[in-house]
């Protein structure tokens, strides 16, 4: 932080000092978003966030969108775990780069794995990244990782308060997709309810509804994102 | 979640400043944390008490004050709190980047920090 900015009270010797400070300690996380923003747009890479529970598709929407898309695009794929390579293998069949990134025990990736990451691909060769998170709908709210757009995934497995529990996720999605519809009835689970509660917290964010497994939405997915 | 991981970087910061000035310890912090992010006050004081441990900052009080969300609307020009939107059957209220004059969608501009303000020190 520069010393123009840090203000100082000074009380007389041996006595009581009071610093004054505007140090945010979540900005290193968003320095170092926007420096790997300035990266991937220097590069004319289009990066997306995907975030999302535990089991509520990501993975699967990953699949299927690399599948679409590997015709007409150049695309890496990043996967956030806490270990193992079972998503990247699955995702590595078709050809792409991946790079999986193990957080150990982190919960949410941070603009400097994701830098890391980065590091490792050839970034004059691809033009789409997508980025999953780890499962969780709580902390990589608080992390952006330098992506152009972000996507949440819900499925309807999760049950009816998913968006109304985690609303602050969704004020930052530009994409919404609301997976496994087909379970929806079997899980009583109100679809349009949870597209509502989207639109309440964030009327900007595009919904999709989908069956990932099946490939049902992809393409509407696709088109949101525009790419 | 990640408490643990900003009270390390909170006691770090004051460690620092503590060391500019050749302190002998450290009385008071604060702080201010948007209510917009995910950080439970409850666990960073743990974490912070924690970590604090065997350091100048030991046995000092963390001070937490909360931030209201700021949102501003670029359609009609709005600056203010979050409109909000809730349910007899939810337990709290949901914020929503609707405008509460205009009903466009607005940006959030305040409500995600989590700033240290002041260090109190003895020397």
């Amino acid at each position: 932080m520069s010393e123009r900015r840090r203000k100082i009270v000074e009380a007389e010797p041996t006595e009581i000092y009071d610093v004054e400070l505007e140090e945010d300690l979540l900005q290193a996380n968003r320095d170092l978003a926007e420096e790997n923003r300035r990266l991937l747009a220097r590069c004319g890479v289009e990066a997306i966030d995907i975030m999302g529970c535990i089991g509520s598709g990501k993975t699967t929407l990953i699949h299927q969108l690399v599948g679409q898309l590997k015709g007409r695009r150049r695309i890496a794929v990043f996967k956030g775990d806490l270990t193992t390579t079972i998503d990247t293998d699955i995702i590595a069949r078709h050809g792409v780069e991946t790079v999986q990134i193990n957080t150990g025990k982190e919960c949410h990736l941070d603009a400097n794995l994701v830098r890391k990451a980065l590091a490792k691909i050839d970034l004059g060769s691809i033009d789409l990244l997508l980025i999953e998170n780890v499962g969780n709908l709580i902390c990589p709210a608080d992390f952006q990782l330098g992506a152009e757009k972000r996507l949440v995934v819900i499925s309807v497995t999760e049950g009816p308060y998913m968006v109304v529990k985690h609303s602050r996720i969704f004020m930052d999605a530009d994409t919404v997709v609301i997976n496994k519809l087909d379970l929806a009835e079997a899980m009583k689970v109100d679809a349009d309810r949870l597209e509502e509660d989207v639109k309440h917290v964030n009327s900007n964010a595009t919904v999709v509804k989908a069956i990932c497994r099946d490939g049902v939405g992809i393409n509407t997915v696709i088109e949101s994102l525009g790419v | 979640m990640h408490e643990y991981a900003t009270a390390r970087l909170l006691v770090e910061t004051v460690l620092r400043e503590a060391a500019r000035r050749s302190t002998k310890s450290v009385t008071e912090v604060h702080l201010v944390i948007g209510n917009l992010t995910f950080l439970s006050t409850e666990q960073l004081q743990s974490s912070y008490d924690l970590i604090a441990k065997g350091t100048p900052v030991e046995g000092s009080r963390l001070i937490v004050k909360e931030n209201e969300g700021v949102v501003e609307c670029d359609g009609c020009g709005y600056r203010g709190p979050l409109n909000t939107f809730s349910d007899a059957s939810f337990l709290f209220i949901i914020p929503s980047l609707c405008c509460p004059r205009c009903g466009n969608t607005a940006k959030i501009v305040a409500g995600r920090e989590c700033m240290v303000t002041k260090i109190r020190m003895e020397v």
